[in-house]
């Protein structure tokens, strides 16, 4: 079992630094059926450490189910996911992933700490640097006074963050948060786009899933799904240098018609 | 050790929950309770009306029946109508109610023994005395036990079997159900944690609270309820764990099969139901063959029985190490196939 502490972890993120040239994930041609349904077809993709990858779509383009298929939760019909050079499904890999679902996923008759130093000791850290992390990440999303509460207690807002810092423990290398700021306040949304800033100057690599094209615009570079392909791919100046207003909507909206497929085909 | 993570969860999640905790450790203790009390107030004797006779009950009368006398057969068959009597006698007319048959039994034994008095008296003193030698009950040793086991004695074991295998089916149950629809079995299964790993920590998890349970039944029978219990006790908590095991399995593997808490329900007619009837509720000796087989693919009927070998007749392992050799093979091949349940949610 592969212990990891703090100091671990720090050696194992100047490491990340030297190797931040290399693509962190790389997906290549991912196929994806439910029975006879296409849901995925030829995705490709690559993130790099340091960069914020958004993932843009209506619901039903398959935003979800790439995201899997990224995790390695879900089989593939086709196509490879390589993270860090390493074909996905790895469990070694899986330990340096940090997944946040549109699902909370938490054990609500546990207290948020008990939560977040479960997820952090199956990451493989020990009982000791679990809670220093805990308490840690609970002070930066500002729930250090509710973390001995019972989560069955807490309001929404506060199972948002403690997902998302569930989704942090362990100090992983690549970030995938799927739909993370579906359902929260505006004051939260800007607390959470500072917290993934953060994580990209620590050369972290983060890929957010959204529909919302204000927060789109944060993001580096931008894949716009839909029904199930890429229908655009580039940095939000790019692609709304592409249209004559000058805005996201138009960009997607465009490429949606140029490429004809149907949004709800998935 | 990562199966250790998952198993300390669940111990934390369950012994916060004081409702699951009180199911789970008194809920027990109240059926055995219900059940001492109902088996050990049972009909021991029949209420017969004998019409237009003097008769005076004998001690052996006495054991078996209540006798009264009333003056018509009309007033006999009110009496009979309404439930005060099981049953008359008319001079040569012997009527049982007749519904319910443990009753009729011993309505049959009183007019016996009512017959067997009248021919006696209708005797010569002299022959008499030597006819009476004649129907003289011998004196029975029994092999096992001291001899006064009664209906609860009997059922004790098979209970507390049946009760630790249904707790454990739906409390496991419930909490793997928990684990796939809350979303947390995804969030799991994205580190190193494997398939195997997961399903042996609630194993672990779940044996602690069986082996509670275990206590806690087996003190309540021994100290409070003082019936027989066998005097190995590690051996009853060995055969129970491998219960609570198999029950942990079957729980868990089904609960891939439910969409929610009420489809799990669903399962109780067809897997615990008939697991309580083949644990030895019933005696299966004279039923047809395909239900003594079909008992057998029922792991509980394994258990039950090893537990009454231990607790009634004070065997030990090497008795029922088979059974219980056969219950970890339910265990382990409900186990894997879990483990390939799951891999709808991860391949690795």
């Amino acid at each position: 079992m592969d212990r990891r502490d703090g100091k671990a972890a720090s050696r194992r993120d100047i490491r990340g630094v030297g190797r931040s040239m290399m693509q962190a994930i790389e997906a290549t041609n991912v196929y994806k059926r439910f029975g006879s349904e296409a849901v995925l077809s030829g995705v490709d993709l690559t993130l790099r450490r340091g960069e914020i990858l958004g993932i843009l779509g209506p619901s039903g383009a398959g935003k979800t189910t790439l995201v899997k298929c990224l995790l390695g939760t879900l089989g593939l019909d086709g196509g490879t996911v390589q993270i860090d050079d390493t074909p996905m499904p790895n469990l070694r890999i899986m330990d340096r992933i940090g997944y946040m679902a549109q699902q909370d996923a938490l054990y609500e008759d546990l207290t948020g700490i008990q939560n977040l130093v479960f997820y952090a000791r199956l990451k493989g850290m020990d009982k000791h640097a679990a809670l220093l992390q805990a308490h840690e990440l609970m002070k930066l999303v500002e729930l250090e006074r509710d973390e001995n509460k019972k989560v069955v207690n807490y309001s929404g807002g506060m199972k948002r963050r403690l997902s998302l810092t569930a989704a942090l423990i362990g100090n992983p290398d690549v970030i995938i948060l799927d739909e993370p700021t579906v359902g929260i306040d505006p004051l939260l949304r800007e607390l959470f786009w500072a917290e993934f800033d953060r994580l990209k100057a620590l050369h972290r690599a983060i890929i957010v899933t959204t529909h919302v094209m204000d927060e789109a615009e944060k993001c580096d570079r931008l894949i716009l799904l839909r029904g199930g392909a890429i229908i655009e791919n580039g940095s939000p100046k790019e692609l709304k240098a592409k249209t004559e207003q000058g805005t996201l909507e138009a960009a997607f909206i465009e490429s949606a018609r140029r490429s004809g497929k149907g949004g709800d085909a998935a | 050790m990562k199966s250790f993570v998952i198993a300390g969860r669940l111990i934390r999640q369950i012994a916060g929950d004081k409702r699951t905790l009180a199911v789970m450790l008194i809920a027990p203790v109240l059926i055995m309770t219900l059940l001492y009390l109902l088996l050990g107030n049972g009909v021991t004797t029949a209420r017969i009306d004998i019409v237009g006779a003097d008769y005076t009950a004998s001690d052996s009368m006495k054991e078996i029946a209540e006798i009264t006398l009333v003056s018509t057969e009309e007033e006999a068959i009110d009496r009979l109508k309404s439930g005060e009597s099981d049953g008359y006698i008319a001079a040569d007319r012997y009527v049982a109610e007749g519904t319910e048959p443990s009753i009729t039994a011993l309505v049959k034994r009183a007019f016996q023994e009512y017959t067997l008095e009248q021919n006696l008296s209708a005797l010569p003193a002299q022959m008499a005395a030597q006819a009476e030698e004649l129907f003289q009950t011998p004196e029975i040793e029994m092999y096992y036990g001291s001899g006064d086991y009664e209906e609860f004695d009997f059922l004790a074991p098979s209970m507390m079997g049946f009760i630790i295998f249904f707790l454990v089916f739906l409390l496991a149950g419930i909490a793997f159900l928990r684990e796939r629809i809350s979303g947390t079995l995804d969030r799991i299964l994205v580190s190193s944690l494997r398939r195997s790993q997961l399903v042996a920590g609630y194993f672990l998890g779940f044996g602690v609270f069986a082996a509670l349970q275990t206590v806690v039944i087996q003190s309540f029978l021994v100290y409070v309820l003082r019936i027989h219990t066998g005097t190995n006790f590690l051996m009853v908590l060995l055969i129970n764990l491998t219960i609570a095991g198999t029950s942990l399995a079957m729980g868990t593997l089904f609960s891939a099969f439910a969409r929610n808490e009420f489809q799990l329900f669903q399962f109780i007619p067809i897997v615990i139901i008939p697991q309580m009837m083949f644990c030895g509720l019933f005696n299966l000796r004279e039923t047809p063959l395909f239900l003594q087989l079909l008992a057998k693919i029922f792991p509980l009927s394994y258990g039950a029985e090893a537990l009454r070998k231990v607790m009634l007749q004070g065997l030990g392992f090497s008795d029922v190490w088979l059974d219980l050799a056969i219950m970890l093979g339910f265990t382990l091949l409900f186990f894997a196939l879990n483990i390939q349940v799951l891999k709808k949610y991860r391949k690795l």
